[in-house]
């Protein structure tokens, strides 16, 4: 640490108090917001609009939306609708099951996709060489086994999931059906995993063509979309041999395709990725955090642009109807 | 001989002591120091613990003198030689907990989370119920969202600072964010008990308020604004839950309060043309209103209702 750099700003700090601990909020924005969310929570839900939260692919990366989901539950969000694609879809299918987000953690755990990680340079190149691709079999069957099987029909918020087909590169739109087969589908890396073979499609992961599953909460019928976003950080790396260069290119397309989806959500939040890479899965906890961290930071702006959005049921006496003698 | 022999072995003991006063001639400040310290004079033990000073405290004493004079550098608004101290400090003694834990809190308190937590992490790895760390850890965590972990630091915490009114305000505040209602209030009321303080009574209402008691709260409220009656916001909160409890007439009677003061506050104009919008007063509504939408710099999102509330109300003007 620089002494001298580290005392000036520490008495710049000392002079303009930051913010050390939670504490509550009575700026007038702050109890407009709180009164008006207040409101906007007691709404019936026919009487409100219908939330969404879309959560895009990142491999290892997209675990920070279980922060992300569990800092808007603490938050009281009232989620409807859920999308995801890849890694967004285990948590998503996860969290549309009603259990904690927390619990596609040890889902993951039981699919021991952790071998995956172990995959360095030269044992991912003997992989494809040999043409001898993972099965990813292990995925739907622990989804069955935490969900018990459970189907799109009888989950208790409304979820969808994306692959995609490898002959056609048509987006695939799982929403009835097997919930376990359809995320083992979406999050079904193509390079690694063996292509799933469904009515007569082989599908992978849909991350290669929605990185963010916008669309898909549209179509379950979100009118307000919150978007998790876990996108490389590529301006970072420095590849040195040709598998890295291979997944710098991903990681660009990557980029590129959740930058131009998002500005179709109406709030985006965009965990931090610290470094962390597709399959280091030693940083899941830090990738859990990451998540929690960047929610907490943006709840109160995205309260604020969902009040927005819903003024109009919120406050009944826009429509020019006098509520009361 | 028998004399020589025990002088001779009072000198061979004494050797210690005699190389320890030949390298540091000086008496040992340590006593004079910590007796300032412990009666808050800290200029003293500044001056007393000079760099010169520091090397003539006896081996045994070297951590606290370092405490000592770090934390006597910061009381006295020197921050920069306060973060030397324990920067040094915390390099010759990495495994003194206290060091850890006041080099934590400095800074802490300064903002620099990121820095202070590895020195809190280390701290309660040697010493798990540390309360000082475990107070700056469940501050941190509060902070950032990690609602779960802090109520956990802090409940450790207050194992050994269950007489501060602070700590047991905080823990109110954590375990309100976690939706555990009943424990937060009896958390609150801790507090209270200890040392009544108008922003513990405001929480204690926020608690109530999300407890589905929203009449108690606006009576909790009621005694925080006789408390500290200079304390407009929570005279603007109490009006705006007595809208969501159809009081209105109160909450006008109550919002006027604030504006018979401060005539261009935003959100007691808001309150008022909520409460005229209410009774189908739109004209009048309007105008307070357009004057609540110019407040962008003050309260931005203030501004951006009333201005969205204005454009909805303009387009139904027909009706």
């Amino acid at each position: 640490m620089n002494r001298r750099l580290l005392g000036a700003a520490l008495g710049a700090l000392l002079l303009f108090p930051a913010k050390t601990k939670a504490a509550l909020d009575l700026s007038q924005d702050g109890l407009l917001r709180d009164h008006l969310w207040n409101e906007f929570l007691a709404l019936p839900k026919n009487r409100r609009p219908v939330v969404g939260v879309a959560l895009s692919a990142g491999s290892v990366r997209g675990l920070a939306h279980i922060g992300v989901l569990q800092a808007l539950d603490d938050a009281g969000f009232p989620i409807d609708v859920v999308a995801g694609t890849s890694m967004g879809s285990v948590v998503g299918a996860v969290y549309a099951s009603g259990l904690p987000a927390r619990r596609a953690k040890d889902l993951l755990e039981n699919a021991d996709l952790r071998s995956i990680a172990n995959l360095g340079t030269f044992s991912l190149l003997r992989l494809l060489l040999s043409d001898k691709l993972l099965s990813s079999k292990s995925v739907a069957m622990a989804l069955n086994r935490y969900l018990n099987g459970e189907r799109f029909e009888s989950l208790p918020k409304r979820f969808a999931c994306v692959s995609m087909d490898l002959d056609s590169g048509e987006a695939i739109l799982f929403r009835h059906g097997n919930v376990g087969e359809a995320v083992r589908a979406s999050m079904n890396l193509p390079g690694v995993f063996a292509p799933v073979e469904y009515r007569q499609r082989y599908l992978v992961d849909g991350g290669v063509v929605d990185y963010l599953p916008i669309d898909a909460a549209r179509i379950l019928g979100a009118q307000w979309i919150l978007a998790s976003v876990t996108e490389p950080d590529y301006t970072l790396a420095r590849p040195k041999n040709v598998l890295q260069n291979l997944n710098q290119v991903i990681d660009i397309r990557s980029s590129l395709m959740a930058n131009a989806q998002a500005k179709n959500a109406n709030f985006v939040i965009s965990p931090g990725s610290d470094g962390i890479t597709m399959f280091q899965f030693s940083r899941v906890d830090e990738a859990v955090d990451q998540g929690i961290i960047a929610a907490h930071k943006s709840v109160d702006a995205a309260e604020e642009n969902l009040i927005l959005f819903a003024l109009n049921d919120i406050l009944p006496g826009l429509s020019g109807k006098p509520t009361a003698p | 001989m028998r004399r020589l022999a025990a002088l001779l072995c009072v000198l061979a003991a004494a050797q210690p002591a005699r190389a320890w006063w030949f390298v540091h001639p000086q008496p040992d400040p340590f006593r004079k120091a910590e007796a300032a310290y412990k009666s808050g004079r800290y200029a003293e033990v500044i001056q007393d613990l000079s760099p010169d000073s520091l090397q003539a405290v006896s081996p045994r004493r070297q951590e606290r003198a370092y405490e000592y004079l770090a934390e006597s550098d910061a009381r006295a608004g020197r921050l920069t030689e306060a973060l030397g101290i324990y920067q040094l400090a915390v390099k010759l003694f990495p495994k003194d907990v206290r060091l850890l834990a006041g080099f934590g809190e400095l800074l802490h308190q300064a903002g620099l989370n990121e820095q202070a937590k590895p020195l809190f992490d280390e701290a309660l790895a040697l010493d798990p119920e540390n309360p000082q760390a475990n107070l700056g850890m469940a501050e941190i965590d509060a902070a950032l969202g990690f609602y779960q972990r802090g109520r956990t630091h802090y409940f450790k915490a207050l194992n050994t600072m269950g007489n501060n009114p602070s700590v047991w305000a905080e823990y109110a505040e954590i375990l309100w964010r976690l939706k555990d209602y009943p424990t937060a209030e009896e958390a609150a009321q801790e507090s209270l008990s200890i040392s009544s303080a108008t922003q513990t009574e405001v929480l204690l209402a926020f608690i109530q308020r999300s407890g589905g008691r929203l009449q108690e709260a606006i009576a909790t409220l009621g005694r925080a604004c006789a408390q500290s009656p200079e304390r407009t916001d929570i005279v603007l909160a109490r009006a705006l839950w007595m809208t969501e409890a159809s009081e209105w007439k109160d909450a006008l009677s109550v919002d006027k309060t604030v504006l018979a003061r401060y005539p261009e506050n935003p959100l007691a104009l808001w309150i008022r043309a909520s409460v005229l919008l209410h009774a189908g007063l739109r004209r009048e509504a309007r105008a307070d209103l357009k004057a609540a939408a110019q407040a962008q710099e003050e309260s931005p999102f203030v501004a951006e209702v009333a201005a969205k509330m204005l454009s909805g109300l303009g387009s139904s003007s027909a009706r």
